[in-house]
């Protein structure tokens, strides 16, 4: 496999070579590219000139040159032991085939002059440019256009079956042998780093390196180096067992592509998030405080599964917990001295996580039933949140601050100290701040008149930056910000995530974190205050959840101490199950711009060859334009926009459709223009465009429209045929709009039809089913027994029309089981609701139409059928629907009353119009023949291509 | 319900799950789980070896049919009812052919589900009247019309010569060219072979041209 520079991704099969863009994989093997003889490809190269170069499995020494749609060989004297290989260095490409070296010069390979005097290593190492190869035994080493050899295996080893330099211009080489030998050479110093002793020999693969990791292949095994050695490379995806890895590459937007023996290609995008949960040990995973030690361990505190260890990548329970009988812990924290506080019921200290200690009581001066969070401040206080207010202990006594004092409410649970010193305070019913022993109330909502303390959010989250703007998360009222005495508030009316902040922390990026109930978001702190200075409408949030690798996207907050931030950047957040660490570094949002391209043009005729300009006559009905944009982070959410400059000027908006459809196209020049983003909305805006020029008939011509004007000048003839041209043109402009028109109605179709079968149907149903639970459970009372009996009947008939109606938006067959199988159905049904006698045969023609365009083909039978139903008064119908090699053909007969084409061509009544139309944009014919009395017969032939 | 049966009810639609288990908790002796998607039914299914999987067939990351594929190829010994709102026959055929015991329309749950429970685990199947039409065209296709000889040999040469352009579709038009016979020649034989053939109408006799094109 490789990535090309163009974007696409390229696979060596046995089926042949492949292109992938992200979203289709389009193949090349001797059934449609001349010059390939060869399907089974085994490794797959891209030259200097961005070609590509193939190698079949072959015995003798032969490589395949594949450009411009053509595959050219080139065979090489003598016999090879090793694979041939190609490499790149700036303009030059070199191949090493049969003992020798070449390089690709004027479409010609020339053999290298070999020097085989080892060159002297330091003259080698000096140099960082120039291009490392290997041929059976020896390393070889390019300068110029001269190739010497490097260093020579003993023969004992075996050959040479890959090689690598790792780092890039590192001059130290990775080196895999048949006899499964890894080893690595570095100047004079040769290391066998491993030996795979119990593989067949010769089952090393390849090596890759995405410049950050270095991989080898071994046996079907994925090894990943270390930096001492090679260890076996773990997932964490769901990946099926026992799968043969042969190639492994990493694309540019950070996905890596993984290709095995018989079971296809698999992409790991790499996730954002990492769990801790009962795989490292947590048998209770409701995680509720964490903290870290001054010596490095994380202590999570559970929702009454005690308080864990986590060292070294497992979790394990605390030792604490032999000296502590609570296992309900709201709040973990270790202050300055190293004493570790436990908030439960009560409040516990322990020098030690040894050692017993001391649990806080009435004596003390200290009551309460609950302690949701501890907090050191900087004169070394140590402050409590409690259901009875906070407390402050000095090491000696403890100072109660209750609503008597100021507070919202005694129910606190999160604290925080500003960098004035000043305590925050979370209330259920408000926020509070506390300095020099006074409270005072924060008025995050104004409340005109009545200052009932109910109004005020509660708080889950605070946050001071280092401009000393307060930042504050409530529970179901947003985010707040608190800056010069003003109060801002978001909400997710204007973009964010969550109306729940549980947490908030700022990374290095300059972005805040949030946790709520239903993910962890992600949130620009600068599109905050942008927003918040009234400059922007909007936020845009980015959420994380299951799909990211979260076990649960519900967060657990309010605690103090809550998330840990560690000093690679990673956020860790309590979770209900286990800890979600987000890894705030590698969070890349995808800011490659997906390279646009025309890939396929076609008209009635057929494909015709992708050109700086196309020319086409006046009279091509149809124009095809398929185009793409390679992406492979998320292919599906990547949306395309194109336009038809000279005809269209603006740009149409099409999803994720990759073809534009244009027919009768009036004479003129044309550019058609297609831009694409990615699936993080990045746009390439420059795209992809073709030149178009519709070649006016000859009666258009400027020539011979002088012409005709000199010799007929005076004739009245000359306004008829305006007055025809016009009305032609007219007739042009409809039918290309309609064809348009017909590809958005069937997306619009489907949407509504999923809407309804999935929403509101299942909705009705719940509606049906309850109601028949409650007449089952009130049978006594007739009267309100009848009136529910009413209300299921009418839900059972609403249930019927949803279907019904989604049902004729958009036949489901279709999608789930095919268009054979759809057309079966819907023949089937008329069997059973008509009169007629049907009669139908129907090959399997499931793949030879493409899959956005069957629809097409299924309307126009639909709407055949319609009329036969509907006017033909036919006691006998036939659909016969057969697979030629070259094309469908279709006989849609009815021995009914018939009628005059003449009369009904230009009406629109039988939707002769719509059929006719839709077969167009498939390409095929429709021919209609009639008369009255006899029947009517509609035979549709589409090519297969 | 004597038994104590275990049962996992599978539906993206939360409330129609809790729906279902309101029902079901009615009655004694059942251990209900439940899954959201199909993925997590199968896990469940691995894991808790219910006897009965209740399934919808449209749900998220993998479909109620995927799930009873999955049950089959890996051997689960389960029975499975798809509670689903499709009332159609290529779905319903579709869940047949991979072994499911049960199909009940979601909007019958309350009155149908515990019978459909009790009919499967007597070993038997269950479909819901409004479509129990299914099943008997189901099983009339099975049983293959008993007059499957061709009746080909009735016909001369030229016929059969003809019936092969019947077949590929040709028009009375098409083939009177080919052949170079007036259009009245090839009606005359067209319903000479119908007659022989004792087929009524044109159409029959393309369908049978068609279905009998390997032969030809």
């Amino acid at each position: 496999m490789l990535q090309a520079e163009s974007g696409y991704i390229w696979l060596a099969t046995y089926a042949g070579l492949v292109k992938f863009d992200g979203n289709k994989f389009t193949t090349y093997n001797s059934s449609n590219v001349e010059g390939i003889q060869y399907d089974r490809i085994l490794n797959v190269f891209e030259g200097a000139d961005r070609d590509v170069w193939v190698l079949p499995e072959e015995i003798e020494p032969i490589i395949g040159h594949f450009k411009d749609g053509e595959m050219k060989m080139f065979t090489f004297p003598g016999e090879s032991k090793s694979k041939l290989e190609i490499y790149v260095h700036n303009d030059d490409t070199w191949l090493t085939a049969a003992g020798k070296v070449y390089k690709f010069i004027n479409n010609k390979f020339i053999e290298a002059p070999l020097d085989t005097a080892k060159i002297l290593e330091s003259k080698a190492l000096n140099k960082t440019n120039d291009v490392w190869m290997f041929e059976e035994n020896k390393i070889f080493y390019s300068e110029g256009d001269s190739v010497s050899v490097y260093k020579e295996l003993l023969p004992s080893e075996g050959l040479i079956l890959g090689m690598i330099e790792f780092p890039k211009g590192s001059n130290t080489l990775y080196l895999g042998t048949q006899k499964n030998v890894i080893l690595r050479i570095e100047g004079d110093e040769q290391i066998i780093l491993q030996e795979e002793e119990d593989l067949p020999p010769g089952k090393f693969l390849r090596y890759y390196s995405d410049n950050k990791n270095l991989f080898a292949i071994v046996g079907g095994k994925l090894l990943l180096w270390n930096g001492q050695t090679f260890e076996p490379f773990m997932f964490k995806a769901d990946l099926p067992e026992n799968l043969y890895f042969e190639d492994i590459i990493a694309d540019y937007e950070g996905n890596y592509w993984l290709g095995t023996e018989g079971d296809g290609l698999f992409k790991l995008r790499p996730t954002a998030i990492s769990m801790i949960d009962k795989d490292q040990g947590l048998e209770n995973e409701k995680m509720l405080s964490l903290t870290t030690l001054k010596d490095g361990r994380m202590l999570f505190s559970t929702n009454c599964g005690g308080i864990y260890e986590w060292k070294n990548g497992k979790a394990t329970l605390s030792a604490i917990q032999k000296h502590m009988s609570a296992v309900c812990n709201w709040s973990i924290f270790e202050d300055s001295k190293n004493n570790i506080w436990v908030g439960d019921a009560t409040l516990y200290m322990t020098k030690s996580l040894n050692e017993p200690g001391k649990y806080f009581i009435e004596k003390d001066g200290f009551t309460t039933n609950g302690v949701r969070g501890i907090l050191e401040d900087m004169k070394g206080n140590i402050w409590v949140a409690s259901n009875v207010g906070v407390f402050k202990y000095d090491g000696v006594s403890f100072e109660n601050y209750t609503s008597k004092d100021g507070l919202y409410n005694d129910y606190t649970n999160t604290i925080y100290e500003d960098r004035n010193g000043s305590i925050w305070v979370g209330t259920a019913y408000g926020a509070n701040k506390i300095s020099d022993n006074k409270v005072t109330k924060i008025e995050l909502i104004h409340n005109v008149g009545d200052t009932s303390k109910f109004s005020q959010p509660n708080i889950r989250s605070f946050f001071e930056d280092e401009n000393g703007t307060m930042w504050i998360g409530s529970y179901g009222n947003g985010l707040f910000r608190l800056k010069n005495g003003q109060v801002n508030n978001i909400t997710t009316e204007h973009g964010l995530f969550d109306n729940v902040v549980s947490h908030l922390v700022l990374d290095e990026l300059g972005n805040f974190w949030m946790g709520s109930n239903s993910g962890i978001s992600r949130v620009s702190r600068r599109d905050l205050n942008i927003f918040f200075d009234g400059n922007i409408e909007e936020v845009k949030s980015y959420s994380y959840g299951i799909s990211d690798g979260m076990n649960s996207p519900e967060t657990n907050g309010g605690f103090t101490p809550s998330t840990i931030t560690d000093s690679l950047g990673n956020i860790y957040f309590p979770t209900v199950q286990g800890v979600a660490v987000v890894s705030t570094r590698q969070i890349i949002s995808n800011n490659v711009p997906p390279p646009v391209y025309i890939e396929n043009l076609r008209t009635v005729d057929g494909g015709i060859s992708n050109a700086e300009l196309i020319e086409l006559p006046y009279d091509n009905p149809f124009l095809e334009i398929e185009y793409t944009a390679v992406s492979f982070s998320s292919p599906k959410k990547m949306n395309f926009k194109y336009r038809m400059l000279g005809l269209d000027d603006s740009w149409i908006d099409v999803g994720n459709r990759r073809a534009a459809l244009y027919s009768k196209i009036p004479p003129g020049e044309y550019t058609f223009q297609v831009i694409a983003s990615n699936n993080d909305g990045v746009w390439n805006t420059t795209g992809a465009s073709v030149h178009l020029k519709i070649i006016p008939p000859f009666w258009q011509t400027p020539w011979f429209i002088v012409g005709i004007s000199l010799l007929f000048l005076s004739a009245i003839g000359m306004g008829i045929y305006y007055r025809l041209l016009f009305f032609k043109k007219e007739n042009e402009k409809q039918k290309r709009f309609s064809q348009q028109l017909i590809d958005s109605q069937e997306q619009e179709r489907r949407r509504i039809a999923s809407e309804l079968h999935d929403g509101l149907g299942q909705q009705i149903l719940v509606i049906k089913n309850r109601v028949e639970m409650a007449q089952n459970n009130v049978k006594s009372d007739k009267n309100l027994d009848e009136e529910l009996h009413e209300i299921m009947e009418s839900a059972t008939i609403s249930i019927q029309e949803v279907r019904a109606i989604s049902h004729a938006l958009r036949p489901v067959h279709l999608e789930k089981f095919g268009l054979t199988e759809a057309i079966k159905n819907l023949y089937n049904q008329l069997e059973q609701t008509s009169a007629i006698e049907w009669i139908n045969h129907i090959d399997d023609i499931d793949g030879l139409i493409s899959k956005d365009k069957d629809i097409n083909f299924y309307r126009v039978l639909q709407e055949g059928s319609k009329n036969i139903l509907k006017h033909s008064s036919a006691k006998q119908a036939s659909i016969i629907i057969r697979r030629f090699e070259t094309e469908i053909r279709v006989i849609m007969s009815d021995d009914g009353t018939g009628f005059d084409l003449k009369e009904k061509q230009d009406s629109s009544g039988l939707g002769f119009l719509g059929m006719q139309e839709r077969i167009d944009t498939l390409g095929g014919s429709l021919t209609i023949e009639s008369q009255i009395g006899e029947g009517t017969v509609i035979k549709i032939i589409l090519p297969i291509t | 319900m004597d038994k104590a049966v275990s049962i996992v009810i599978v539906d993206d639609h939360e409330l129609i799950r809790k729906g279902l288990k309101q029902v079901l908790e009615e009655r004694s002796n059942l251990t209900l789980f439940e899954a959201s998607n199909g993925k997590e039914a199968l896990e469940v299914i691995r894991e808790q070896k219910p006897e009965i999987a209740i399934l919808d067939i449209e749900m998220p990351v993998l479909t109620g049919l995927e799930v009873a594929k999955s049950v089959q190829n890996e051997g689960l010994s389960i029975e499975i009812i798809f509670l689903t709102m499709y009332n159609d026959e290529s779905m319903f055929n579709k869940a047949m052919d991979i072994g499911v015991k049960g199909y009940v329309l979601k909007e019958n749950t309350v009155s149908e589900i515990v019978q459909s429970l009790k009919a499967v685990m007597d070993g038997k199947y269950y479909v819901s009247p409004a479509i129990s039409d299914f099943l008997l065209r189901r099983n009339s296709k099975f049983i293959s019309p008993a007059s499957d000889a061709s009746g080909l040999y009735l016909l001369t040469p030229s016929e059969r010569n003809m019936l092969r352009l019947v077949g590929e579709m040709k028009t009375n038009q098409e083939i009177a060219v080919l052949l170079n016979i007036s259009i009245k020649t090839v009606q005359n034989h067209r319903s000479n072979m119908c007659n022989k053939l004792g087929l009524k109408g044109t159409h029959a006799l393309l369908k049978f041209a068609v279905d009998q094109s390997s032969q030809l």
